[in-house]
């Protein structure tokens, strides 16, 4: 683009023309009339090239609401596009989730949007695998490839032997996804969500049978009790928690190994995997001095469990105990809220489940946590499911989740490579990774690459060459949120729920398709029941017409907005829809009792938890991996502020923050005084953590906001996660993250 | 003899002060003007404005939102861990030790303080207090002797060591309304300069005087915080928003024994 050059001619005439147009005639007709072509401007500037915009003219300025995609928040933001070019993230101030506001993630997106080292076209393995040979091809040949052996493992008959791991949940993505996997006939959609997420679907279909949405009042809450690491840290729950206006913000005492990163009234520094036997405690002191209405918990598990029994697991005192007990009975109401932290240990089911008694007996919990909707994508048409494909989806899945060995998990990623190594139930024959990269984000690095190696197939749809992409077959780049369109339900919470709309604020940036294309190209190349199961052309016409016209009107309008549909003509054409559960269901509190007893598995079953009686498991005591002697203390992994779960390489301001004093690239490890005293190590060393299972080299943060006896680390910095043994609950195939023991030295 | 060379050199560095003093009052002046500010308030019967920034730590997550902010808004590159390493990265707003009474980290822009130590420093008049009471700083102008950082006692300024890098296409993703700073060179919190002057310049199109409420939020940190922090406004006008929030018994300042007499304002957590 050229700037207009100079002009002194008089600027009077021809009105109906633009100042541009008319300088630009005027500076062609001194051309013409001084008889020779318009001289390159010397004062031009070349403007750094826009990648991939077609039209854009000088000065342009848009703004474009979307939604963010770093955590399953989703804040809406506003884009602002100068020239073709996103300069600008903001948030929407119109979006109920974030009024506004936006945490450092949302505001480092555009380096990852324009980062140098983004995979820029499908890629095909060359060499051996990890050997980093590849070859450009196009995408035509890239979905080709991937259809045709797709086509070949349903045409032997094992369409089950395709797994996906997904690193998405609530979008309209994800749907498009596990439809695509319900008409192949492939039960194994492996979710790789946030540990977070897994709480809250741990917590809400269990106690009140329902999924769905929950929302906490915080602004009525007269006493918060949070619960875990990351609650007052990362998730999208600390925004709103300090929103509230002073005057009704509740008293907060948080409990966890690690003081949180925001103001709390108080801390009471914990033990790993102690929640459980904390709450236990809590409900035996609020039942012995009657200080709450005990009309049908007389039968609660563990509710004999006093404050100086549980001290031992809890490392709180029993006076603590007591006074907290009192606290949350004098400040009705009151509410225990808790993180993915908490559940993240080999007792996360009956921690759950302690917790929730807590909830309950407070009585409160019902009227201040409501189960508020879900989204049915009643509008699409009735997928088409032929005979092999309902058959295959019925057998079990292989990582086990929802048979004897995970009678209540949802998705238990971390048994993938032990059930890839062993081909048991079957082997797996293609793999399909998307907005996950288990190999640097799940303990295990080695199970995982040995696991890759086995799949002859292995299709990675990252925007990096991450670890996982670097050993897969072939490479197709999947735009980022910033570039694609997408419907999002956000996980926070919301009152009332809302549908998010996110669509491209640039141009694909480079030669990157949106996975609701690529799926949809997937289906298409494929055909039969699986393309007519899938019949849109584009992942924009998806998100247009899956709900109401006039809802969308308005979700475009303000970047967010509600699509109920109770009566509405819209209904019978069958639009997806928020279903407003609160209105549809009586609420009860469930305790998990009637779930669990009722609970049948997918492989016919029934576990010999929901057999036995009362149909609670008993509370049990968290297990940690390595010996006491050889590895005294806990290691205590916790998602920082500016966490990004995948690509946090491509966000160098993130790992730039300043949150800790000094030099904030290295990796800390923060630990008590005392514990520095114990093992001679001072603020500032670097030191060496070691597990059972690996080690990885950090800097020493002493600190008195670590509990002592734990090493305090953040995830998302590479080496923290290869110290972590992968041991699960097996209740719920939750990883527990908070189950290894390590010992600190310093470095030599 | 050698008393007539002392004179002659005492009276030719006097010459040179002078000079110098001179210069730069005149560079000053002009600096003002380039930076597109009248000497005056727009309203004559107004108290020129004093912006000013109060942060509530009660309020405070520490997300970081508002660094971030700041850096894309303003085009601060990030310097990477090699970098890192040898000086500290440049944040314009920054997180100190804990302080205040906090045991959290401190959220820490320019303070704009009402008597700059930097200004007095700068031997080329780079750095200014502008009529609004805003301690900005024309880049161009800069030597980069870094005498105001050492004069500045919160550590609010940072030297440019390396030319910024914006790898790849991320060039894209700057700022046109802020310039980028090149090696060599002093830089700084300008409050976000260039959104008030738009803001005021908007006001005046339209003819209406510029309100509390739309200058809230306008500078970035301000803007991103998702708790709303961090407030920003006119302090001489007694009804805005961060007067009010100044008046409070919370509010202090830090090193107020400095006598800088700081405009950015904290509110101590509520106990």
């Amino acid at each position: 683009m050229k700037r207009p050059p100079r002009s002194t001619e008089p600027a009077a005439a021809a009105s109906h023309l633009g100042r541009r147009e008319l300088l630009g005639s005027a500076a062609l007709a001194g051309a013409a009339l001084l008889g020779c072509r318009p001289k390159k401007d010397p004062y031009r500037i070349d403007k750094p090239p826009v990648p991939r915009v077609p039209g854009w003219r000088t000065g342009e300025e848009r703004w474009v609401l979307s939604t963010c995609a770093l955590c399953e928040a989703a804040c809406g933001i506003k884009v602002r596009v100068v020239e073709g070019r996103a300069v600008k993230i903001e948030g929407n101030p119109e979006h109920p989730v974030n009024r506004g506001g936006l945490c450092s993630r949302g505001q480092a997106a555009l380096q990852a949007l324009y980062h140098p080292e983004r995979v820029r076209s499908p890629l095909r393995r060359t060499g051996s695998r990890g050997s980093g040979q590849w070859k450009t091809i196009s995408w035509d040949e890239a979905i080709g490839e991937v259809t045709a052996k797709l086509a070949k493992l349903r045409a032997a008959g094992g369409p089950e032997r395709l797994v996906l791991i997904d690193g998405e949940t609530g979008t309209l993505t994800h749907n498009l996804w596990a439809r695509f996997l319900l008409a192949y006939g492939s039960p194994n959609h492996v979710g790789m969500g946030s540990t977070g997420s897994a709480a809250v679907e741990l917590d809400t279909p269990y106690r009140q049978g329902l999924y769905g949405w929950r929302a906490d009042d915080l602004e009525r809450t007269g006493l918060l009790l949070a619960m875990g690491t990351d609650l007052l840290a990362s998730s999208g729950q600390a925004m709103h928690l300090q929103c509230a206006s002073r005057a009704r913000r509740p008293r907060v005492i948080c409990v966890s190994p690690r003081r949180p990163g925001c103001r709390v009234d108080e801390w009471i520094p914990i033990a790993p995997g102690g929640y459980g036997a904390l709450a236990l405690a809590l409900v035996h002191v609020l039942l012995r001095d009657a200080l709450v209405d005990s009309r049908g918990f007389e039968a609660l598990p563990g509710a004999g469990r006093t404050p100086e029994e549980t001290t031992q697991v809890t490392g709180i005192p029993a006076e603590t105990v007591e006074r907290l007990a009192h606290a949350l009975a004098e400040n009705r109401p009151a509410l225990v809220a808790s993180d993915g932290s908490v559940v993240a240990a080999s007792n996360g089911l009956s921690t759950a489940i302690a917790i929730s008694a807590l909830n309950g007996l407070l009585g409160e919990r019902e009227r201040l946590a409501r189960v508020l909707g879900t989204v049915r994508m009643a509008g699409w048409p009735a997928p088409t499911v032929d005979a092999l494909a309902a058959a295959r989806r019925a057998v079990p899945r292989v990582d086990g989740a929802g048979t004897a060995a995970c009678p209540f998990g949802q998705s238990r990623v971390q048994a993938l490579p032990a059930a890839i190594a062993s081909a048991k139930p079957y082997p797996v024959e293609a793999l399909l990774v998307r907005g996950a990269n288990p190999l640097a984000t799940l303990p295990g690095r080695q199970a995982w690459a040995a696991a890759l190696q086995r799949v002859p197939f292995v299709v990675s749809f990252s925007p990096w060459l991450d670890e996982t992409a670097w050993l897969a077959d072939l490479v197709l780049p999947e735009s980022l949120f910033l570039e694609a369109w997408d419907m999002v339900w956000p996980a926070a919470v919301t009152d009332p729920p809302v549908l998010s709309l996110r669509q491209p604020v640039v141009g694909p940036v480079h030669g990157t398709r949106q996975s609701g294309d690529l799926v949809l190209a997937l289906a298409a190349g494929l055909g039969g029941s699986i393309g007519s199961a899938l019949p849109w052309k584009r992942q924009q016409d998806v998100v247009e017409t899956s709900f109401p016209p006039q809802s969308m009107a308005a979700i475009k309008e303000k970047g967010a907005g509600r699509s109920v549909c109770a009566d509405d003509e819209n209904c019978k054409h069958g639009l997806g829809e928020i279903v407003d559960l609160e209105s549809t269901t009586p609420h009860e509190f469930a305790f998990f009792a009637r779930r669990i007893a009722s609970a049948g598995t997918r492989d016919g079953t029934r576990s010999s938890e929901a057999a036995a009686g009362s149909g609670l498991p008993p509370w049990e005591a968290p297990r940690f991996s390595g010996d006491p002697l050889q590895f005294p203390l806990h290691l205590v992994p916790y998602r920082p502020a500016p966490f990004v779960a995948d690509g946090a390489h491509a966000f160098p301001w993130l790992s730039e923050l300043p949150l800790v004093s000094g030099n904030p690239w290295p990796l800390r490890a923060e630990i008590n005084p005392a514990d520095a005293a114990r093992f001679g190590v001072a603020d500032g060393d670097e030191v060496l953590v070691e597990s059972s299972v690996g080690s990885c080299a950090a800097v020493a943060l002493v600190s008195d906001g670590v509990r002592p006896g734990v090493v305090a680390m953040a995830l998302g910095k590479s080496g923290v996660v290869d110290l972590v043994v992968p041991d699960e609950d097996r209740l719920s195939g939750l990883l527990a993250w908070q189950g290894t023991r390590v010992r600190l030295r310093r470095a030599s | 003899m050698k008393r007539d060379d002392d004179n002659l050199r005492d009276s030719r560095r006097k010459l040179l002060a002078g000079l110098a003093v001179s210069a730069a009052g005149v560079l000053a002046a002009r600096g003002r003007a380039l930076a597109g500010e009248s000497a005056t308030s727009d309203e004559p019967d107004k108290r020129p404005r004093r912006w000013g920034l109060v942060i509530d730590l009660d309020r405070c997550v520490r997300c970081g939102g508002c660094v971030v902010a700041c850096q894309q808004e303003n085009n601060v590159a990030p310097l990477g861990p090699k970098q890192a390493v040898r000086t500290r990265p440049i944040h314009w707003m920054d997180f100190l030790p804990p302080a205040l009474g906090s045991s959290l980290p401190t959220p820490i822009p320019c303070m704009h303080c009402e008597d700059p130590p930097c200004v007095k420093v700068c031997p080329v008049g780079a750095t200014y207090q502008s009529p609004e009471g805003i301690t900005a700083q024309i880049w161009e102008r800069c030597i980069g002797c870094r005498h105001c950082m050492v004069a500045c006692p919160y550590a609010r300024r940072y030297f440019n060591w390396s030319e910024p890098r914006w790898p790849g296409d991320e060039l894209s993703s700057l700022n046109p309304d802020v310039a980028p700073r090149p090696r060599g060179v002093v830089e700084k919190c300008t409050l976000c300069h260039h959104r008030i002057r738009a803001a005021v310049e908007r006001a005046a199109v339209d003819e209406e005087p510029l309100s509390d409420e739309a200058v809230r939020r306008l500078p970035a940190c301000a803007q991103s915080c998702p708790t709303q922090a961090i407030s920003f406004g006119d302090l001489s006008d007694p009804e805005s928003e961060v007067s009010r929030l100044a008046r409070s018994p919370r509010a202090t300042r830090l090193l107020a024994e400095a006598g800088t007499r700081p405009k950015v304002i904290y509110l101590r957590e509520d106990t």
